[in-house]
């Protein structure tokens, strides 16, 4: 999803464009970020993340998921060392990438601007809530005027259950952070998240899944315009840091792809760290369609970090 | 040995037979009318954008003396119809129960030959039946009784399992369905009666949208939405 589209003159675009404008502006002047493809390394941090319409012949026709990483070029305790958000816009969701790609920006540069290391918990209500609140009000330019916006494939009294059922601007939103000794992830929907936690030179290794996708139902919990505050979270880890570590966040696409079985994952990505790919999401994932194209029915989005 | 699945991107059939007879004029009618466009909304609302995307086809027939198909609603995409066309005025005759059955087997059976040579035919949902009405079976054919009609479209199916028939009788305001007959037809433990009209609309949209292909399931949501 291109973020400077084209200038449309509607009041909701405006407003879209100029939310995301205003969060990159304000967390480019406080370190460097990275959003929908791309790699970074700071301090001992190497990341790699790529987000995929997916195979082709799949049945979507537009990329809903967006992926954002900032890391902090400070070393100031006050600020946390790297933070990333993953979105899903829901499917059977008008402008879901819109939401997806709010939902990021805006929760991150919140849990930049109002960490509390001694408070992940209260960090990631606010970052939510933040993030609720801006889809909302963009909820609200489009409410207050339907017919601006009436979809040109769409009938008027369809699109009025739409709005009025709310299926609009709905997200999963999974967010994770890294501060002087933890990792921390919090998420609303069905992202996942495994650390791998490598013990000692003879390469040993935990691994541990943070967060788990659901494979059972197709139902799963987004904000949006009903759910913008007080989310009840899906997933709540923290994970003190040891050593060398391989993260993996990815949304849905690649969770049901893998089986919910990460080893062969993070085995993947760990080698990958080790030899220094730069371009080790998007080389997975594209490895990974050439190989079973059929277990990737859907948009993919994949976040791999390693910490040493 | 595992259940079958059905893969939920290809189309399943919604058929809903729609009592239009005198007896249904008033606020039957408008429950009837509200609950197939609150369907028709929510199917077209589900699975990815895109006109030619749709996850569900629709049949629409409204029955009194002589049922009919509902115009552009013959077994077409959801996201082709205007739900704002859809009205259910309850101004016809007498009630055809056994003439919708026969109208939409005819329907049924061509388009359940051509799914068993489907390649994906082992994932394909099976097409559910809602009919609803609010009185007796009275134009009588002594040659072809609802049942036996039910019968041969619970006959057509996928994979072993068949094409189920939902029913619900309405009794509102006084009147009384044969809802004997109509438990009869449905297929097992797939027959609600329903005395309010609010529970009649969200009973339509709601069953028929849920895009189930197991009678247990259907039955399952029948009996927990009627008690909602």
């Amino acid at each position: 999803m291109d973020i400077d589209g084209p200038n449309h003159d509607d009041a909701a675009t405006q407003v879209y464009h100029n939310l995301i404008k205003e969060q990159r502006e304000w967390l480019s002047s406080k370190g460097r970020t990275t959003a929908q493809s791309g790699h970074d390394e700071i301090d001992r941090i190497a990341l790699s993340l790529h987000s995929d319409l997916g195979p082709a012949d799949h049945e979507k026709a537009e990329n809903q998921d967006f992926i954002l990483a900032w890391c902090s070029t400070s070393q100031a305790l006050s600020t946390p060392r790297l933070v990333i958000a993953l979105a899903d816009g829901v499917s059977d969701s008008d402008r879901s990438d819109w939401a997806a790609a709010l939902a990021c920006w805006i929760s991150v540069r919140t849990v930049v601007e109002h960490f509390r290391e001694d408070a992940p918990l209260a960090t990631s209500r606010a970052a939510f809530n933040a993030a609720g609140e801006a889809i909302g009000a963009l909820a609200d330019v489009i409410t207050n005027a339907p017919d601006d916006y009436l979809p040109e494939d769409q009938f008027a009294m369809t699109w009025e259950y739409i709005l009025r059922m709310g299926k609009f601007l709905q997200t999963t939103l999974m967010l994770a952070w890294l501060d002087s000794t933890s990792l921390h992830v919090v998420s609303v929907g069905d992202g996942g998240a495994v650390i791998r936690q490598i013990h000692n030179e003879s390469g040993e290794y935990t691994d541990r899944t943070l967060a788990k996708c659901d494979l059972d139902s197709n139902l799963v919990n987004a904000i949006g315009p009903f759910s913008r505050r007080d989310h009840d979270f899906d997933c709540v880890a923290d994970h003190v840091l040891e050593g060398t570590s391989v993260l993996a966040f990815f949304t849905d696409g690649v969770g049901r792809a893998i089986s919910n079985a990460p080893e062969s994952l993070m085995s993947d990505l760990q080698q990958l760290h080790l030899d220094h790919s730069r371009d080790i999401a998007r080389s997975y994932l594209r490895k990974a369609f050439d190989e079973s194209p059929n277990d990737y029915c859907d948009n993919v989005s994949l976040l791999s970090i390693c910490i040493e | 040995m595992t259940e079958r699945q059905a893969r939920r991107t290809r189309p399943q059939l919604v058929c809903v037979l729609a009592d239009n007879s005198s007896s249904m004029n008033g606020v039957k009618a408008e429950a009837a009318t509200d609950g197939i466009r609150d369907l028709l909304m929510h199917l077209q609302t589900t699975g990815p954008k895109g006109r030619d995307r749709s996850y569900f086809q629709f049949l629409l027939i409204q029955f009194d003396s002589n049922p009919t198909v509902f115009p552009n609603c013959d077994m077409v995409p959801v996201r082709s119809i205007d739900a704002a066309d859809i009205e259910i005025c309850g101004d016809g005759g007498m009630t055809n129960i056994t003439g919708a059955l026969e109208l939409a087997y005819v329907r049924l059976k061509p388009y359940m030959d051509e799914l068993q040579s489907h390649p994906e035919c082992d994932e394909h949902p099976i097409p559910l039946v809602l009919l609803f009405s609010d009185g007796q079976h009275n134009l009588r054919r002594f040659d072809a009784p609802p049942g036996e009609v039910a019968g041969e479209i619970k006959k057509l199916g996928l994979g072993g399992l068949p094409v189920n028939v939902a029913t619900i009788g309405i009794s509102i305001d006084g009147d009384s369905a044969d809802n004997k007959m109509l438990e009869s037809i449905a297929s097992p433990n797939c027959f609600v009666e329903i005395e309010d009209a609010d529970r009649l609309r969200r009973l339509i949209a709601e069953v028929a949208s849920a895009g189930l292909s197991r009678t247990k399931d259907i039955a399952r949501l029948m009996c927990k939405r009627a008690e909602d």
